[in-house]
């Protein structure tokens, strides 16, 4: 046990760290995982159909048709709402909203939330 | 020393009478009236005859006739003088005088003041730091300051009321700058995204602006809030625009703001890297008292008429905005956004979206500035800022002079610093509250101008664009707005909006009439043709202080006739149709108002009954025709107008027939009334006798049928007396 532990000590870290080639793989390995790392939450305002002010309820309603996990942030109206849906990738995001737009009967439009400025010329 | 004081005793003596006679005429104040007298006066043709024509004269005699010690004052013109009374106000000397029958006209003469330009300090010039042009967008235009937009002149019709809210929507705003101290209501930070609100907290009541700077680290931090954002200081962005819009002005400190006496109110919405499209919407929404869930209502008091949006981004406008603005729309308040800044490309939204009045940038000579956005969506345009010298250290000539913070990253307690030609103001954001400010302005002399109105009087009243004087040989006429960038160009009325913003003009046109009110009074509404209507306006009524000068009538139709003195006309129409009067009425100010009436004209129906002539036996019924009428789908109505007791209708009277139904003999006169669809009415009438009933059995019966009548004559003779008593007592039974 001890040799084996002794073993992969080494084996797992320092001779790895040690050794340039190690180091590299350990480098692209990093990148590799920070590649499939989720992207930021994507930011999108909802119109529901009917009238809500229950964050709770909104985010239950919001996440049960993106199939994505979401959390509330905002109201901006009794009917628009601002949520933050966390995605896998980006093309995971792409298709929430996508099934968040197709389903008409629950919202009556679905928009990114912008960032606006007020930049210098 | 004898003589010095027998002198200080000689003025003394002189003193005192001054000042007593001083203190009478201080508590008798003295009315000041500019007279004008009939050219066919009577005591003008006395004069005239008399030895001495002088205005003094004329002012007594007409005094002793009024009963008034009036004084005379200055000539103005031939017949025209001003006159001077003490004991009564001036507007009461004017009615006096103008009820007179030698005076055309009595109108007080008031104290005027040149447009004063404000005592802020930096309005008309700025020493060191500059800008030596002070505050040149807001004063009136000159050959330099082409886009000028004479707020100045603006404020001689107001000077903008505190009841009238423009409400910026922005970074929030330092309340400790002297010159917005008194000038901001509480406001709201709408900012839910803590990093973005760089305040620790999500929404609160607190729109102060905490700074927005973002350090190089924060703009380079892979997957960080803010990378990609630009390292900046901070703007101080709601400061500025709010100092445009409304600092305090004539208070011999600092700046003068367009909005001046406005108040201001201050919505956070934007943080570090700007804000997003929930929290500037949740904040507009608020602002102009709309639900928010989760927030307080802005109390009524505070609610805007005005939301100035200095900010955007690319994009056609989204639908949660064209929600909002046209929910704002519809609570009455006015949407001021700003272009955009990206060099002639499309403009930003939310300035693109329907309802928000759009704002482009000019230079100090007019033509669109490089930075700014164009397109259709443009409603009007305004000064934005620019600087003729580009090169380092040179100072910049006709920026936005503002209020500012010192602060380069959190603000400097109490500083009130301000813009200048080296940390210069220049971008739309900066046109836009010159337009709201004049919205405010607008709104304070007329509250009840709606969005739409009000965008109307602001395009109506721009003066338009200028076509020469560009900074440089080749610039060229604004083109739509394309992928490629546009730098400076002549503006048009399909890129640049309907002109240049002229806020002098803008606040006047938004002022209600105070002309005279114009009341038409006509003897018809509907006439035949060829038949006279009488149009009176003599109840027309002239402001407090003024009198009637003159009376115009114009007639779109038909034969005008104007009585003499102008008060009444006859309208004669001669054809079919309507025919629109309008009557304009002058005071003796030279203001105008003018009103209109309708008279509609046509052929008055024909009535005819038939049978015209007939007659009926009582106790049989007789159907009379109207259907001859020329009626054209109008009333029919009948009516006994002769012989009721022996005659009545059986069924209805407003048909094109009726059945008569005599029930004893004598004379029934039937009327029958046409009316048509335009109220024409015509009436015939149809005389019937009635005459009794042949006697059963008639002449077939021969002998027997006549020796019965005279039995019965016989009869009816020996019953006489009775006979009568009873038929005169039938009608009791």
């Amino acid at each position: 046990m001890h040799a084996r532990g002794a073993r992969a000590g080494p084996t797992y870290t320092a001779p790895m760290l040690r050794s340039p080639l190690a180091a590299l793989m350990f480098c692209a390995l990093g990148v590799a995982a920070c590649a499939v790392e989720p992207p930021p939450p994507l930011r999108v305002l909802v119109k529901l159909a009917q009238p809500e002010t229950d964050p709770a309820v909104i985010a239950r309603t919001v996440e049960r048709v993106a199939a994505t996990p979401v959390s509330y942030l905002a109201a901006t109206s009794p009917h628009w709402h601002a949520l933050a849906l966390r995605c896998a990738d980006a093309a995971a995001c792409d298709e929430a909203l996508r099934r968040l737009r197709a389903d008409t009967a629950t919202f009556a439009a679905v928009q990114r939330d912008e960032r606006r400025r007020s930049p210098a010329p | 020393m004898r003589h010095l004081l027998t002198t200080l005793a000689a003025l003394l003596a002189l003193w005192l009478p001054a000042t007593h006679s001083a203190a009478q005429a201080q508590a008798q104040p003295t009315a000041r009236v500019i007279v004008k007298f009939k050219a066919d006066s009577a005591l003008l043709r006395r004069q005239a005859q008399s030895a001495a024509e002088h205005h003094s004269d004329r002012a007594q005699a007409l005094g002793a006739k009024l009963g008034l010690a009036l004084r005379s004052g200055a000539g103005v013109a031939e017949r025209t003088q001003v006159v001077l009374a003490g004991g009564l106000s001036s507007e009461q000397l004017a009615a006096r005088l103008a009820a007179d029958a030698d005076v055309e006209y009595a109108v007080v003469d008031q104290r005027r003041r040149p447009f004063a330009a404000p005592n802020d300090p930096r309005y008309l010039t700025v020493g060191g730091t500059g800008p030596a042009a002070g505050q040149w967008y807001l004063r009136p235009p000159t050959s330099t300051f082409v886009s000028a937009i004479d707020a100045e002149t603006a404020w001689d019709v107001s000077t903008g009321s505190s009841s009238v809210v423009v409400a910026v929507i922005d970074t929030g705003v330092r309340f400790d700058h002297a010159d917005l101290v008194g000038r901001l209501l509480p406001g709201y930070d709408f900012i839910a995204d803590v990093p973005t609100a760089n305040d620790s907290d999500e929404r609160d009541a607190d729109a102060s602006d905490p700074g927005d700077w973002i350090t190089q680290a924060e703009d380079q931090q892979a997957g960080g809030p803010f990378e990609g954002c630009g390292a900046a200081d901070s703007l101080w962005h709601g400061t500025q625009v709010s100092g445009l819009i409304g600092a305090a002005t004539d208070n011999a400190d600092g700046m003068a703001s367009v909005g001046r006496n406005v108040m201001v109110l201050p919505v956070r919405v934007l943080g570090k890297c700007g804000g997003f499209d929930s929290d500037i919407i949740a904040g507009m929404r608020w602002a102009a008292g709309l639900n928010v869930p989760g927030v307080p209502a802005n109390p009524v008091a505070n609610r805007a008429k005005v939301l100035n949006l200095s900010l955007g981004g690319p994009g056609a406008c989204a639908q949660s905005y064209v929600d909002a603005v046209a929910a704002i729309n519809a609570a009455g308040a006015v949407v001021v956004a700003s272009a955009g800044n990206s060099a002639g490309h499309a403009v930003h939204t939310p300035a693109n979206c329907p309802g928000v009045i759009a704002v482009a940038a000019l230079r100090n000579v007019g033509t669109k500035v490089g930075f700014s956005d164009i397109g259709p969506e443009v409603a009007v345009s305004a000064p934005g800022g620019n600087c003729v010298n580009i090169g380092a250290n040179e100072p910049c000539l006709y920026p936005i002079l503002t209020a500012t913070n010192a602060g380069t990253t959190t603000p400097v307690a109490g500083s009130s610093a301000y813009t200048d030609s080296f940390n210069s103001t220049f971008g739309t954001s900066f046109s836009a509250p010159l337009v709201a400010g004049t919205a405010g302005l607008m709104l304070s002399v007329q509250p009840a101008l709606t969005p739409t109105n009000t965008r109307d009087v602001l395009q109506c009243t721009a003066r338009a664009f200028p076509t020469t004087g560009g900074a440089s040989g080749s610039v060229t006429q604004c083109r739509a707005p394309s992928a490629t960038v546009q730098f400076e160009c002549y503006c048009t009325t399909s890129t640049c909006g309907a002109g240049m913003l002229n806020a002098a003009a803008a606040v006047r046109a938004a002022t209600p009439a105070s002309g005279p009110t114009v009341v038409i009074e006509a003897s018809a509404a509907n006439a035949p043709v060829g038949t006279a209507v009488t149009l009176d306006g003599s109840a027309s009524q002239p402001p407090a202080g003024r009198t009637i000068t003159g009376f115009q009538w114009a007639a779109t139709g038909g034969n005008l006739v104007v009585a003499a003195g102008g008060m009444t006309a006859t309208l004669t129409p001669t054809a079919i149709g309507s025919v629109t009067v309008s009557l304009t009425v002058t005071d003796s100010a030279s203001a105008q108002t003018s009103a209109s009436a309708v008279v509609t004209t046509g052929s008055p129906p024909v009535a005819r009954i038939s049978p015209s002539t007939a007659s009926v036996v009582a106790g049989e019924s007789l159907v009379l025709d109207g259907s001859a009428s020329s009626h054209s789908g109008g009333q029919f109505q009948w009516a006994i107008t002769t012989g009721a007791p022996i005659a009545s209708f059986s069924g209805a009277t407003n048909g094109t027939s009726a059945t008569l139904l005599p029930t004893g003999v004598g004379t029934v006169v039937v009327r029958l009334a046409v009316t048509d669809a335009t109220g024409f009415t015509s009436e015939a009438s149809s005389t019937i006798p009635v005459t009794a009933p042949p006697p059963s059995g008639g002449g077939a019966l021969g002998l027997p049928w006549l020796l019965g009548l005279v039995l019965a004559v016989l009869a009816l003779g020996a019953r006489r007396g009775t006979a009568g008593r009873s038929r005169r007592q039938s009608p009791l039974a």
